[in-house]
Formats: C-alpha cells, sequence, structure tokens
C-alpha cells in the first residue's frame, strides 16, 4: 500500500470522507501514520539500511551521522566481521585499550549513539555497518513505507487509534482494539525477525515485548 | 530530531499554540522534557564523553558534572615521562571498595584502578588516592541528561529520531491527566501506557 491506500483505508474505518476529511484532517493523518511507522520500526527492527562509518579514534558519536539508528546489526572492516562486544570487556582484555593502535576487531555501543572500537586505528579507517533503523517519514501519496507489505495495515489501525483520541471518550475506549491489533502485528513480525535474526547471526534482535511489559 | 510541539498541539484540538486554552506551550515543554529526562534518568540512553576531571593528590572521592547519571566507562589519564597514559577503571561498588581494607581511604598509587558511584549520583569514589605531587585526570563516559530540552524557545532537541513519537505521546498524555474541563484521563492512561511500552523498547535496545 502506498500513503494514499492508508490514509484512505483510515478515514473509511473512521467514517471520513477520504476525498474531502472534515475532522481528521490530513495533516493529523500524517502524523499519526508516521508516528505508527516509528514505533513499529523500534519493535520489530525491520528496516535495514547499510552506511559508511568513519572511524579515526576509539568513539564515535553516531547522532549526527545516523539520527535514525535503533543498533547496529553487524559491521565489518573490509571483509571482516567485527565482533559485538561491551566495553568493559576490552578492559577486562587490556586495560590500556584506548591507545591500543591496531585494527579493531569488536566494537560496542554505549547508549543510543555512541559507537566504540577496541583499537584505535593508526590511520583512519571506514567501516560498513549494517543497522536496524527507524523508517523515513512518508509525505507523498505515492510513498510506501519501508516495512514488510503484510504489515501496512498496522498503520491504518495505529492512525485510527491515534486519531480518536482527539476525541476521548466512549469513541477512543473502544478503539483500543486498534492498538491491540497494531500491537498484535508488530510483535508477530518482531518474533520472525528474531528467528531469521538467529539463522543469519546479526549482532541484535528486536526485544521481547513481554518482558518488556 | 528537530522537535515541536505542533503535533501535541494538534492533539489537544488546537490549531496552533495561540490557540491552546487549557494549556500553555512552555506547559508542554516541560510535559515533553519530563518524558526525555524519564526515558534517559532510567535507561541511561544518552551517553557522552565528558570534560575531564582533575584528580589531585589524596584525593578519594570526585565530583561527577551534574547532568551525568550514571557513569558507564572511566579512565585514569596522565602523562608519564611524556607518554600519554589512558587506563580504563574498574567498576565497584563502595562495598567492593571498602573491602579492600580499613585504609582504603589513604592507601596511595600511581593509577586509578577502581571507582564506585557514592551516596547518589553525582559523586565518584576512587581508588586508590595518588601520591603526593601526583595530580592526575579522570575521564568519565557517562549516562547524561540531555541539556537542552526545556523551556518555550527549544525547537531543536539532540536525540535520536526514534524518541519523537515517545515524546509526542507522553506530553499529550501528560496535559491531558492535567486537573481541568479538558482533562480526559481514559485519553491520559492509555497513551501514557503507549509511551511507557516505547521507553521499555528503546531502553532494551540502548539500556546497559
Amino acid at each position: 500500500m502506498n500513503l494514499a491506500a492508508i490514509k484512505q483505508q483510515a478515514w473509511r474505518k473512521l467514517d471520513e470522507d477520504p476525498a474531502a476529511p472534515v475532522y481528521f484532517t490530513a495533516d493529523l493523518m500524517l502524523a499519526a501514520i508516521n508516528e505508527g511507522l516509528n514505533i513499529y520500526s523500534s519493535l520489530t527492527l525491520s528496516v535495514e539500511k547499510v552506511v559508511s562509518v568513519p572511524v579515526s579514534g576509539t568513539f564515535t558519536n553516531l547522532l549526527a551521522t545516523i539520527p535514525r539508528l535503533l543498533v547496529p546489526l553487524k559491521v565489518y572492516r573490509g571483509s571482516t566481521r567485527l565482533r559485538p562486544s561491551v566495553i568493559d570487556e576490552f578492559a577486562a582484555i587490556d586495560p590500556y585499550w584506548r591507545l591500543a593502535a591496531g585494527t579493531p576487531d569488536s566494537y560496542a555501543m554505549l547508549g543510543a549513539t555512541l559507537f566504540v572500537v577496541n583499537r584505535k586505528p593508526s590511520s583512519p579507517v571506514s567501516l560498513t555497518m549494517t543497522y536496524a533503523a527507524t523508517a523515513a517519514d512518508l509525505a507523498s501519496d505515492s510513498d510506501t513505507p519501508e516495512i514488510p507489505l503484510d504489515d501496512h495495515i498496522a498503520l491504518v489501525h495505529y492512525a485510527i487509534w491515534k486519531l480518536s483520541a482527539i476525541a476521548g471518550g466512549g469513541e477512543f475506549v473502544s478503539a483500543r482494539e486498534h492498538l491491540d491489533r497494531f500491537l498484535e502485528i508488530a510483535k508477530a513480525r518482531a518474533e520472525s525477525n528474531r528467528a531469521r535474526s538467529r539463522q543469519i547471526g546479526l549482532d541484535r534482535r528486536p526485544p521481547e515485548l513481554k518482558a518488556i511489559g | 530530531m528537530t522537535h515541536s510541539q505542533t503535533q501535541a498541539i494538534w492533539w489537544l484540538n488546537a490549531l496552533n499554540a495561540a490557540d491552546l486554552v487549557f494549556w500553555t506551550e512552555p506547559q508542554l515543554w516541560e510535559y515533553s522534557s519530563e518524558a526525555v529526562l524519564a526515558l534517559c534518568r532510567e535507561h541511561e540512553v544518552l551517553p557522552e564523553i565528558l570534560a575531564d576531571i582533575t584528580v589531585p593528590p589524596a584525593t578519594s572521592f570526585v565530583q561527577m558534572d551534574m547532568r551525568c547519571v550514571r557513569p558507564l566507562a572511566v579512565f585514569h589519564r596522565s602523562v608519564d615521562g611524556g607518554t600519554e597514559v589512558i587506563r580504563q577503571t574498574r567498576r565497584a561498588t563502595m562495598a567492593d571498595i571498602e573491602a579492600l581494607g580499613d585504609t582504603w581511604q589513604t592507601d596511595e598509587g600511581n593509577f586509578i584502578t577502581d571507582f564506585a558511584q557514592w551516596r547518589g549520583e553525582d559523586t565518584l569514589a576512587v581508588y586508590p588516592r595518588m601520591r603526593t605531587g601526583r595530580t592526575v585526570s579522570l575521564q568519565v563516559v557517562g549516562a547524561v541528561l540531555p541539556a537542552d530540552v526545556s523551556g518555550a524557545a527549544a525547537t531543536s532537541v539532540d536525540l535520536p529520531e526514534a524518541l519523537r513519537p515517545l515524546v509526542n505521546l507522553a506530553t499529550v498524555a501528560a496535559a491531558r491527566a492535567h486537573e481541568g474541563p479538558a482533562r480526559m484521563p481514559e485519553v491520559a492512561a492509555q497513551l501514557q501506557q503507549a509511551a511507557d511500552l516505547v521507553a521499555g523498547v528503546l531502553g532494551a535496545l540502548w539500556g546497559n
């Protein structure tokens, strides 16, 4: 489905005329769909992108270069894959690791944005990172969400739930079923992505929603 | 991400900030700020390499940047014989450090090897203390609270894009929970639940 089709479905279910919506305007609809898309991306890690990351020291802040980064899925230096690790492991091997010049073979993430490699490259290196990203916002009617086609309907459900929040009351309470449906679709995709991730050996998997609550 | 209150305002049945009847835009910024601060405090998602802390001789406690909620890694830094030394220190608890012996506060050495967060969040106990005449530095890579998510003037927040839904949901939830004629407890509860779910997911992805 493209954006136009998603909007039309949501409007129809909200008893609005898609050709001339009155209460739920096009701006509101677009905002709700993009919010659903953003949340779906975090829940499922379905959107994968590849970027070249220049690294000249042990720490690299990725916020400015990859603002849509969720987590790295695999990192390569040329054809050699870097092993995911944690910073305390670097120190357990060598407490002076920050100044150990050489070719990095492990990486760690601190928080959302700080990418760390276990050796300081003697000259800047370019790493190839495949990462899970927040899907790009939809803007024009012909845009198609960067998520599996089967799950586009989830965006319709999210938009209906979120737009019903404007009115509140009984209408919003009964719209809860649409949020539940959105989450069911996302959970199913997350589960299938966890299995796929294990199979192909990605460094991170979507979180278990049961564990989160 | 560049955040504005435009969407929150729409979800509060207003066209723009001037059209808000029951809230003010600064109030909405406060709600947004609280949501981001809570996420950063609980899940330690925003790391920063903080300015070095000078550690003079005979010092066992140092003050961290107030914005730091948890040190993620702490490095001893010194220049010895013209050579830069950066050594990662071990994370410990106060109980671990006190277990080093009754004299832990007076034990001296050339390198700080252990640290622990002491009494609250912004003080670090370090071990051993530096001998007379030796001043070194500590570099803390810490989970911080962002400095700029507050005030009506803030429109650009240096945060990952994935936080946008959390900020919008939590802002509208807080506004709808606010006592007054526009209170909608059912909306506040569901939106807050959704915001908590997003926070939990991002915490699981980014937290330590």
